[in-house]
């Protein structure tokens, strides 16, 4: 990107509409028509983004080829009781689940949620469903019954009964509370209602909240867990989104206006960038994206980069406007100086978003799409239709002069000279010295936090809310109360069919659950072998001593053909083994993945295989496993794609390393506060790095562009350095504000990991900034130096163009040419 | 020496023995550290895996070796403790199945039996143990047996016996001296040996337990010895084992546990909380009520002659006045044992592991 300066004509030579490039020509002579057509491409795109759905699903967030997420996906249809279920909590807060009212309650809940839609009616349970029954030991073999006793009249004799029939049904632990206080309906849901339409998230979620807010009033406790569920927050979340956005917008247009101070472009940057905006969302649905919990953030993401891109393109209208031109020609010479340099901050901007289609996760490509889709529109709204349009508007004149007044002061006492004299300070070496030392320190230290930087989740719960959520403390309540944890890892044994119940394979699952029990983080298993231990012993009346796993294989199949759904599947080929975890940290998922894949090694066959992985905590680990690899490829390719851009731009190594080692900095930091937060490396923190490196480069660009002409026009690095600031400072700090600002609201998301991404992106944009401002002139001082040919031209240009330049003074040495 | 558990996942050699022949080596020198991702061999083959679980897991059985208390359960479990369960350590065991009881003779040498016809040993207080019989050479010594007798019938179940492979558990046994026990097991399996546990021979023809009853319960006082079982089945000597007699049963259920008390008294005690009282050897029978009617699994006599008792609802129950009364401890897991310390403590076992059961007045 070549710098070019301002130009030296004056107002009241006439302008020639047929100079300046092609593009330029084509643009600015048919005004018209491009604003036209600008506002027709609107009107179709506005109309598009209406239709724009909102969605979240589940199979976009997991890494495609994984090899343990494709073993979920081509058995996932057999796996039962992983399936999607919701499981509702009705806690008496004040006392047992031993009483009419309440049973009456839990009676009336139950039969609604057996009414909604989605819901399978013939697997859900509950207290009040005849599929919950006691089973008790007699001479004769073995009785039974449903819980709820013969008669049930709430009566206290009645209460009586069902508390012993409950306590030989098994069913403490798993549909009622371990302290009694509570008791569980368990909502298995169908992928599809009766019509054949896939299941709405949406709507089923609020029907529970409803159904939620109706019994709470009733005076029982109702907690509720589920994968369902989640979508439904989630999408709720997403909603509030919205506001997240005019905040905003609002901060950003304050902003804008401080540096302008002018009503009329203020707005109009503000117009343009929201147009990108529109535009950005309305082919979203027209390529036949939806929009997630991901790809929401773009929008703002968009908005805040057209912000900074057009409050520059209106600082330099204005700027020209000031000096005496008229606005359709400083419309236009802006657009020959600063057209291609926005480009190029545009495509690197887009070069980061697209090294995000390298990682093999559907969320993150989409959000890569959309924020590509939103950067190539800025091209069109901010580089082209702005200009056009404040060609028409124009600006304020009091603003003009003011910034014009700012670029050739003298006087040094001014706010914003002292700030830009303060950092000239660091291209000397004392001050270079120190900050890059500084820099080093930092470095180090950063980089010895980083080391700690855990992938995967590392808090209870859904990962997808916060830890205080209502959903949250659901699932604590759950945990607490009841015997089997939400963080479930299934391992899958293939086996040919019919021959699920082999002794040899129910063997070695038996050994393996055995051994998984071993591993700190595993609760407790469960499995057809395990079954089959319990089963014996109730076959011999109940006598304990027959716990055993009998290599028995007529007692296998009678006890196979008896279990309960979710053990194997119907075809007998594919047994399923449930590892209760207490937590889902990465470190307890690598353990137990680690060992299933020893033990898989040394006795899988050739056609009894063991399989990683599902459940919540099998897909986790599968998506750690996916995000470490994606980590290290997407750093490489981010930065690789940064120094290829920067060299390319500034043509020589040396701008390169001054212009990529303080983003390296702020990687190395950010890794640093991800640690000091708490925060692992997951699917939404992956972007973050990307963006942060991908829009961080804008700083240098601009900045390094600028003095690195000046350098090879023979001014010193203080000059150079000076002059860049004194053209791009302003806007680089506006800039890092703007954009900060776009993602900083985020972290008042309900949803986690919208949080964590706002927060991220801010400290790294404000970083840059700073990075760039302090680190760009100490680390060129030490590399880049000036052309010493080129200085001796300049005493001769200044001296020759002192005519034509009446603002220039040659003692001050402010001119560039 | 205790053996390394987890230690084992974390050590480096571990990627090592990816190989089964490695995994397969080690194996063969009994040593247990670094077994966890073996091939998986069947139980009898295969060492009790060290754990930490142990006292948490299912119990059934304990015994004293003089101070030190000795438990055992599934998956081959055999722990001790010598500070009255507080702290439990694990004995090597050569097998992974379920073991059902454990007997000491003095201080140093015990016996312990379980599923798939094992009986173990160990002379040094629990903390090894060897295999001295198990299911498939029980299977073997029937088949010798009925070929030596000639009977085409017994011939043909023996020679069942051996194609079913071994997958009948010992479920109770009598330690009368280091060197004499007896077992007693499902399907009318009842074995003696006098010699320590090198020889052995069936006590079957003597039970004339035709049907193939379970015997869930041995005991012996002095010169009476008692076996009780499944289905009403219960069968008592007067002259230390030699000759046996059907006692006619006061109850056509299974008996899960039994106890001779003193004089020609005898305890049975079994499904659905039936327990029975004998004070003239089976002659006449008096039924004791009882709370509630889980199963009871375990009758424990104490030196001051209290009798106590455990059943499936995680009770402890004792014999006051021709009824069980349940004793005020707090609420169990299912129970299937409980035992006395040489000092008088209490231990119950459950499906869950052991308890300390504090009755608060009694020694």
């Amino acid at each position: 990107m070549k710098y070019t300066a301002p130009p030296s004509v004056s107002s009241l030579e006439p302008f020639d509409p047929s100079s300046g490039s092609i593009i330029e020509r084509l643009l600015f002579n048919n005004r018209l028509l491009v604003v036209l057509l600008c506002a027709v491409i609107t009107a179709v795109l506005g109309w598009q983004a209406l239709k724009l759905e909102l969605n979240a699903s589940f199979e976009k967030t997991l890494p495609g080829s994984q090899p343990y997420i494709l073993n979920y996906l081509q058995y996932q249809s057999e796996l039962t009781g992983l399936g999607n279920a919701v499981r509702v909590a009705v806690e008496n807060p004040d006392g047992s689940l031993y009483d009419a009212d309440y049973m009456e309650t839990l009676r009336q809940l139950s039969d609604e949620l057996f009414l909604l839609p989605g819901v399978d009616r013939v697997q859900m349970k509950s207290l009040w469903t005849p599929g919950t029954r006691w089973i008790g030991v007699t001479e004769e073999g073995l009785e039974g019954g449903p819980v709820i006793p013969d008669g049930y009249d709430g009566s206290p004799q009645s209460l009586k009964q069902l508390g012993a029939n409950i306590a030989r049904s098994g069913e403490i632990g798993q549909l009622v509370a371990v302290d009694g206080n509570s008791s569980i309906i368990y909502l298995p849901l169908l992928d599809t209602d009766a019509d054949g339409n896939p299941l709405d998230y949406a709507i089923f979620a609020d029907k529970l909240e409803q159904l939620r807010d109706k019994y709470e009033a009733q005076g029982v406790a109702i907690h509720i867990t589920g994968f369902a569920k989640i979508i439904g927050d989630l999408i709720d979340g997403v909603r509030s989104v919205l506001t997240f956005f005019a905040m905003a917008v609002v901060i950003a247009t304050a902003t804008v206006f401080w540096f302008t101070r002018c009503v009329r472009s203020t707005l109009l940057v503000v117009f343009a960038s929201l147009t990108a905006v529109i535009w950005q969302l309305g082919l979203l649905p027209t390529l036949g994206y939806v929009l997630d919990p991901y790809s929401i953030l773009v929008p703002f993401l968009v908005f805040a980069i057209g912000m900074s891109h057009g409050a520059q393109k209106m600082n330099g209208i204005m700027q020209d406007v000031g000096r005496g031109f008229d606005k359709l020609v400083a419309a236009r010479f802006t657009f020959r100086r600063l057209f291609l340099a926005g480009l190029t901050a545009l495509l690197a901007d887009a070069v980061g978003f697209a090294v995000l289609l390298v990682i093999d996760i559907q969320v993150i490509r989409e959000l890569a799409i959309a924020a590509s889709i939103g950067v190539a529109v800025l091209i069109f709204t901010n580089l082209i239709l702005l200009p056009i349009l404040l060609s028409y508007v124009g600006v304020s004149d009091e603003a003009a002069k003011r910034s014009i007044a700012g670029e050739s002061s003298t006087d040094k006492t001014t706010r914003e000279q002292a700030l830009w004299n303060l950092l000239d300070r660091f291209t000397g070496r004392r001050w270079a010295t120190a900050a890059i030392l500084g820099g080093a320190v930092l470095a180090v230290a950063g980089f010895a936090v980083s080391t700690q930087l855990k992938i995967g989740d590392l808090d209870q719960g859904a990962p997808e809310l916060r830890a205080d959520s209502r959903y949250n403390r659901d699932v604590a309540f759950m945990n607490q109360h009841y015997g089997a944890s939400s963080d479930v890892l299934a391992v899958m044994i293939k086996t040919p069919a019919n021959a699920c119940s082999r002794y040899e394979t129910l063997n070695k699952v038996d050994a393996l659950e055995w051994q998984l029990r071993q591993l700190p983080g595993v609760e407790s298993t469960n499995s057809l072998s395990l079954l089959s231990r319990r089963v014996l012993s109730g076959l011999n009346e109940g006598n304990p001593k027959w716990y055993e796993f009998l290599p028995n294989q007529s007692m296998l199949n009678y006890i196979t053909a008896g279990a309960p759904r979710g053990l194997y599947n119907n075809g007998c080929d594919l047994l399923t083994l449930y590892v209760y975890l207490s937590d889902h940290k990465a470190d307890t998922l690598t353990q137990v993945v680690d060992y299933v894949e020893m033990f898989a090694a040394n006795n899988d066959t050739d056609d009894v295989k063991f399989m990683l992985a599902a459940g919540s905590a099998g897909i986790q680990a599968a998506t750690n496993i996916a995000v470490k690899e994606a980590w290290r490829d997407m750093l490489f390719l981010v930065y690789g794609a940064v120094i290829l851009l920067s060299f390319i731009t500034f043509r020589s190594w040396r701008a390169v390393v001054v212009a990529i080692l303080p983003l390296m900095l702020t990687s190395v930091l950010a890794e640093a506060l991800m640690v000091a937060l708490g925060m692992g490396v997951k699917v939404a923190t992956l972007p973050v790095i990307a963006l942060g490196v991908g829009i961080g480069i804008d700083y240098a660009l601009y900045i390094l562009s600028v003095t690195q002409a000046q350098l090879r026009q023979g001014a010193t690095l203080s000059q150079a350095y000076l002059r860049a600031l004194r053209f791009t400072g302003k806007v680089v700090m506006l800039t890092g504000v703007t954009l900060a600002v776009g993602v900083v609201t985020w972290v008042a998301s309900p949803i986690k990991f919208q949080a964590d991404m706002g927060l991220l992106l801010a400290f790294m944009f404000l970083w840059n900034m700073l990075g760039a401002l302090v680190f760009l002139p100490a680390l060129a001082h030490f590399l880049m130096k000036p052309d010493k040919a080129a200085s001796a031209n300049i005493v001769l240009e200044t001296l020759g163009q002192e005519r034509a330049k009446p603002l220039c003074s040659t003692s001050s040495n402010q001119c560039g040419s | 020496m205790k053996f390394p558990t987890k230690l084992c996942m974390n050590q480096p050699i571990k990627r090592a023995l990816r190989t089964s022949l490695i995994a397969g080596a080690l194996a063969l020198t009994g040593m247990n550290t670094c077994l966890y991702a073996a091939p998986v061999t069947d139980a009898l083959d295969r060492p009790a895996q060290m754990t930490e679980l142990g006292a948490h897991a299912v119990l059934l059985g304990g015994a004293m070796a003089g101070k030190r208390i000795v438990v055992v359960g599934e998956r081959g479990l055999i722990l001790f403790s010598d500070d009255k369960g507080a702290h439990w350590r694990q004995g090597r065991v050569p097998v992974s199945v379920t073991l059902t009881a454990v007997r000491f003779a003095d201080d140093t040498t015990g016996y312990a039996i379980g599923h798939a016809g094992t009986v173990l040993k160990s002379t040094d207080a629990g903390e090894s143990w060897e295999k001295l019989l198990d299911g498939k050479q029980v299977a073997q010594m029937a088949l010798e047996q009925a070929k030596a007798g000639g009977e085409e019938s017994a011939i043909l179940m023996a020679e069942r016996l051996v194609a079913d492979g071994p997958d009948k558990p010992m479920l109770d046994l009598l330690v009368d001296g280091p060197d004499y026990l007896s077992v007693v097991g499902a399907y009318g399996i009842a074995l003696r040996s006098e010699d320590g546990g090198e020889t052995w021979h069936s006590w079957q023809d003597r039970l004339g337990n035709d049907f193939g009853m379970h015997q869930y319960a041995i005991r012996r006082n002095g010169g009476r010895v008692l076996i009780a079982g499944e289905q009403g089945l219960i069968r008592l000597s007067l002259d230390g084992g030699r000759l046996f007699k059907e006692l006619e049963p006061p109850y056509e259920g299974s008996y899960f546990a039994a106890e001779l008390l003193g004089g020609d008294e005898i305890l049975l005690a079994g499904l659905r909380g039936n327990v029975w009282h004998s004070s003239d050897n089976g002659s006449t029978w008096q039924q004791l009520d009882t709370p509630v009617d889980a199963s009871i699994t375990a009758v424990l006599a104490r030196p001051d002659g209290s009798v106590l008792m455990v059943n499936q609802a995680g009770m402890v129950m004792e014999v006051r006045n021709g009824a069980l009364v349940r004793l005020p401890v707090p609420p169990m897991p299912p129970l299937t044992n409980i035992l006395a310390t040489d000092t008088g403590e209490l231990l119950a076992l459950s499906v869950q592991g052991v308890f300390k059961v504090d009755l608060g007045d009694k020694k």
